[in-house]
């Protein structure tokens, strides 16, 4: 009897697997993951925080030239290097885990906005730690941001914060003391990377599973994480009022003394766009799209990968059209900024629902006993 | 418990998901809760040793399933599963023999109890395979091999046979293999002469899905309670041999035993059980009564052995409208939620809508006498691709939860 059910059931197996072998051809397309960590490695992050660790360095010694003869042009040369340092963060900010989270990068070195009010007491009182939860807002880029262009309504004015002042002297101090925080902990980052310092490349490369502390389950976890809360939130949502019961709150941009906001968020979009799509230093190489592509995941009738791509690129010109300065935008004309929210909202749907669904990420950060 | 999860499960969340019915279970705040765990290890070592049975066997029942109503977030079936044996326990003689309590009482020893005490376990263990068995019974998962042919293929780096779980086949395989063994394995089981091999599947199939997915103790549980269809002779040879380990240490006193006195099993016992197993039959076709695609609504999806069966995940957007003022904003999962809630809260109707009504009471503290919250919400179903799941003109704040058809869930679009 059990070997008449046995044959019976083997039967149904084989004329079903041979009935509904479809498009694939048999075979779920292989996906070599390592060769793609690989990749991002080399092409991409490795890249990003190299870069992040020259400009926090030139940052660092423009601050120094400004803060040993303040004048306009020092000013100008520190603003300079201050920009383009910002901008060089804005496309290594979201790999917050293995060395930049061993020296917890983004909330030391971008907690918006400054607290200008301990910063100008910790100025005054010539007191202050770095290393504690509550002073994150008291240094890194913002508080860059408010010295070299928040302290005075001019620039001689800020030029002379430093020179006549009565605090000015301390100061000084206070901004070299931030520069080198910045310096410190990127270089810390940038070395741990390294094959000659903490080579956390070879863990990322051989890490190379999709369960919660694999490279792909950290880099979409944290992926999805960034654009929703950091991209989305920080940068364009919570200064329009999306969650202070729709009242807009200017002072909560990013880069808001520079004006930068704007531009800083395009290049945060434009990096996130190029890192899904694995375009580096070498060109195009494999990434998330890949993957996503060569596995067939499906949107609505689709491809997901293209789907995300879309809505990378509706993001990005949508975020791009917002008029500068955003602090006065949210309040004067927030329209281009909902239509940039909206696009965003999209994105973080796909990033966070369809695509660790797609590649059989976890999203919770513990073990699932689950059914 | 040591690895910080009753921390992050019972005392993290600043919200529980209650169970409908059993909004008045609350959590017990850190002492309680941890508590609540010694009080569950204590009761369930007593009632393995056979030790003041009847109390530590209620205990242990009260106390584990309070624990598991908490908060729905964490159902597992197969916390349910325990819940159901430990409930059904407490009726059974279970301690009248080789037990601490026939060592303080050797009047209590019996060699024998009447079968349907055996049966009650064997009859529940079977509809738990059974029923696994018939909610495979679907087109995705017969006919797609869906969710596994997205769940086995990160397994590609698993030495040897890996690259194997990159072929469709094996998907197929394993989804018409799976049905086929949860639908017969009772059968197998029950009858003496494929009892032995229906074992060895038993094991085997539960060491693989433990190795290949994330279901925690659910595959040992189920390899420990099929023994229950080994015969008496089996369990016997067990004991004896426990038995001159204890002898030899000294501390077994032997007594008598006889055989089992029939007329103790009272009436109300068997009618308990035959409505327990009434119950257990009729629960998991619940679903019928509604509309709509079961994994999409998922009314009627707990409590029915449906047990990894397909790949779901979802986000919601809540909007929030203070109608006084006019303004608008929105409010997100992660503004109070753990990470684990936040993912169960993301597909399941029910838990949106208490997560709505709990976001309600938070800004009516705050001043705002009547939010309207709507739910955005975008629900992937086995790789589909997300799609709208909620009627996002719903004002949440005006629907009650019950057993009713919720309206407001959107029907599944192709």
């Amino acid at each position: 009897m059990k070997q008449v059910i046995s044959v019976i059931l083997l039967i149904n197996l084989i004329a079903v697997i041979g009935c509904s072998d479809d498009e694939t051809g048999g075979n779920t397309p292989g996906f070599d993951r390592k060769a793609m960590l690989e990749d991002l490695a080399d092409n991409v992050i490795i890249p990003a925080y190299d870069t992040l660790n020259k400009e926090v360095i030139t940052l660092d010694e423009a601050v120094n030239a400004f803060v040993a003869t303040p004048d306009l042009s020092n000013l100008n040369a520190a603003r300079n290097a201050f920009q383009v340092a910002y901008h060089a963060w804005q496309r290594s900010s979201f790999w917050e885990f293995g060395p930049a989270f061993d020296v917890l990068l983004m909330s030391s070195v971008n907690s918006f906005p400054a607290d200008y009010i301990s910063i100008d007491n910790n100025i005054v009182t010539g007191s202050y730690d770095f290393n504690t939860i509550s002073g994150q807002d008291e240094k890194g880029f913002p508080a860059v941001g408010y010295l070299l262009y928040g302290i005075s309504d001019t620039d001689q004015g800020i030029v002379d914060m430093f020179t006549v002042d009565g605090d000015a002297s301390n100061r000084k101090d206070y901004l070299k003391a931030v520069a080198l925080d910045i310096r410190t902990r990127v270089s810390e980052v940038a070395t741990g990377w390294s094959a000659a310092g903490g080579d956390y490349k070879s863990v990322f490369i051989n890490n190379d599973g999709t369960d919660v502390g694999s490279s792909v389950g950290l880099m979409v976890n944290e992926l999805n994480k960034f654009v929703e809360r950091e991209t989305r939130d920080g940068k364009i949502g919570i200064p329009l009022g999306k969650r202070s019961q729709g009242i807009p709150i200017p002072a909560e941009v990013e880069a808001g003394y520079s004006d930068l906001s704007i531009s800083l968020a395009s290049e945060n979009l434009k990096a996130l766009y190029n890192f899904y799509m694995g375009i580096g230093v070498s060109g195009d190489k494999v990434s998330f799209y890949d993957y996503l592509t060569t596995i067939n995941a499906q949107y609505n009738g689709g491809l997901l990968s293209d789907a995300i791509k879309l809505q990378f690129e509706r993001a990005m010109k949508e975020v791009g059209e917002i008029p500068s300065p955003y602090k006065e935008t949210v309040e004067v004309n927030p329209t281009p900024a909902e239509e940039a929210y909206t696009e965003l909202q999209k994105l973080v749907v796909m990033l966070k629902a369809d695509m660790p669904s797609a590649l059989g990420v976890l999203i919770t950060y513990q073990d699932n006993d689950g059914d | 418990m040591l690895n910080g999860w009753v921390d992050s499960q019972y005392l993290m969340p600043r919200f529980f998901f209650s169970y409908y019915g059993f909004e008045w279970i609350k959590p017990l705040g850190e002492v309680g809760i941890y508590a609540m765990f010694i009080v569950m290890a204590i009761t369930a070592l007593c009632v393995m040793a056979g030790a003041f049975y009847r109390v530590s066997s209620s205990v242990f029942f009260l106390a584990f399933t309070y624990v598991e109503l908490i908060d729905k977030t964490n159902y597992l079936n197969h916390y349910y599963f325990v819940s159901l044996v430990s409930l059904a326990m407490i009726f059974l003689p279970a301690h009248r023999h080789f037990s601490i309590d026939v060592w303080r009482k050797p009047s209590l020893n019996v060699s024998k109890v009447p079968y349907w005490c055996i049966l009650v376990i064997q009859l529940q263990l079977a509809l738990v395979y059974f029923y696994a068995g018939v909610a495979k019974l679907n087109y995705d998962w017969l006919v797609e091999a869906l969710p596994l042919r997205m769940w086995l293929p990160p397994n590609a780096h698993v030495p040897v046979v890996g690259s194997l779980f990159e072929k469709v086949w094996v998907a197929y395989f394993f989804s018409w293999f799976g049905a086929i063994y949860d639908l017969t394995i009772p059968f197998f089981l029950f009858y003496k002469r494929t009892r032995s091999y229906a074992y060895v599947a038993v094991i085997a199939f539960h060491i693989i899905t433990w190795l290949l997915f994330p279901i925690g103790m659910f595959p040992f549980i189920m390899i420990l309670s099929t023994t229950i269809f080994f015969s008496p002779d089996f369990h016997q040879g067990l004991i004896n041999k426990l038995r001159v380990v204890l002898q030899r240490m000294g501390i077994y006193r032997g007594s008598t035993p006889k055989e089992y006195d029939v007329t103790t099993a009272s009436r109300w016992v068997v009618s308990f059980f035959t409505l327990f197993l009434i119950v257990q039959v009729l629960l998991p076709w619940r679903f019928t009564l509604y509309p709509g695609k079961l994994f999409w609504t998922e009314q009627g999806f707990r409590f029915s052995w449906r047990v990894m069966l397909m790949e779901k995940a979802g986000y919601v957007i809540f909007h929030v409208k203070d109608p006084e003022t006019g303004r608008q904003w929105e409010a997100y999962a992660h503004d109070h939620l753990t990470p684990m809630q936040e993912k169960q809260m993301s597909t399941q109707p029910d838990m949106i809508l208490q997560y709505a009504h709990f976001l309600e009471q938070e800004y009516i503290k705050q001043g705002i006498n009547d939010p309207e919250i709507r739910a955005e919400a975008y629900v992937t179903l086995n790789g589909s691709g997300s799609r709208l799941f909620i009627d996002p003109e719903v004002d949440l704040t005006k629907e009650q939860d019950g057993f009713k058809h919720k309206k407001w869930i959107l029907s599944y679009k192709n």
